[in-house]
């Protein structure tokens, strides 16, 4: 195990705020090893609450350590690296001059306008993770497949909450 | 053309950076040294050096014209392309014959 997958997004943060990343960091440290934090909308926001995507970059940055991964630099969805005003969000530059990393993770959602917004911020991604999933490559059955999956605007197919949404989440007691 | 929201191979992905106007050499690293060394793993992969794993990716690089494109369908061109042959895993060589790279293949691998 090399290292601990976790989402910063708006759809999980307006369910839990930004707790799924803090007990990641949590189990990463006693482990040893890296986070690998997506960011950019996956999800749609739980009913009636709306997160600004912003906000979420802002609260996940102070907990990361150096070795961490930031994922999807690229990608055409708010909250990762370019903010709703089209610049690179600021809390970006200090993640960086922690020692935190940047993978590409360029999966179905990347796209060059965004890239060139990035790397004419002056910052280079380390590693390429080509990001390919079930959802990136041509497949039978793509309409009952797809049904499963989520749309632009995050919301899973036919409108219905994603099947996780009625999860809690608790941290456990810390000794 | 190949691309959109499909991603077959870390080679597409290679394309799309060098059509992004990232070295070739820049890219090279990213996919080994630093993976290495993102994993924790850099004493033992990510370079060829005596002593190290000889888990080894071939690549070719075709020379022609390309191109990639972006989930929102913007397209980029390319004068050459990285198009994977095969690899070397514990001394054993597997071609690149997935059938997810054959799809692209024909475009940008």
């Amino acid at each position: 195990m090399k290292g601990i997958k976790c989402h910063a997004e708006v759809g999980g943060y307006s369910r839990w705020g930004i707790e799924t990343l803090r007990l990641a960091k949590q189990a990463s440290r006693e482990a040893g090893v890296p986070v690998y934090v997506h960011l950019g909308r996956l999800w749609a926001e739980e009913d009636g609450t709306r997160i600004d995507p912003d906000t979420v970059v802002a609260e996940m940055v102070p907990l990361l350590d150096p070795g961490d991964i930031i994922a999807h630099p690229f990608t055409k969805n708010l909250g990762a690296f370019v903010s709703r005003d089209g610049t690179v969000h600021p809390l970006i530059f200090e993640a960086i001059a922690r020692g935190v990393r940047i993978d590409i993770g360029r999966g179905g959602h990347g796209s060059f306008a965004a890239a060139r917004a990035v790397l004419e911020a002056g910052i280079r991604p380390f590693t390429v993770g080509a990001d390919v999933h079930g959802y990136t490559i041509k497949r039978p059955l793509d309409a009952a497949w797809d049904a499963g999956y989520f749309d632009e605007r995050g919301k899973k197919g036919g409108g219905k909450p994603p099947w996780w949404a009625g999860l809690s989440c608790r941290a456990s007691p810390r000794s | 053309m190949v691309g959109g929201p499909l991603v077959s191979s870390l080679a597409q992905v290679m394309n799309e950076l060098v059509a992004l106007g990232f070295p070739l050499s820049e890219v090279l690293a990213m996919v080994t040294k630093n993976a290495a060394i993102a994993m924790g793993l850099a004493a033992e992969l990510g370079s060829l050096a005596p002593g190290r794993v000889a888990d080894v990716s071939v690549l070719a690089r075709d020379q022609g014209s390309w191109s990639v494109t972006d989930s929102l369908g913007e397209k980029l061109g390319l004068t050459e392309r990285l198009r994977p042959e095969l690899c070397l895993r514990a001394g054993v060589v597997h071609r690149a014959d997935s059938s997810l790279l054959a799809e692209s293949a024909a475009d940008v691998a």
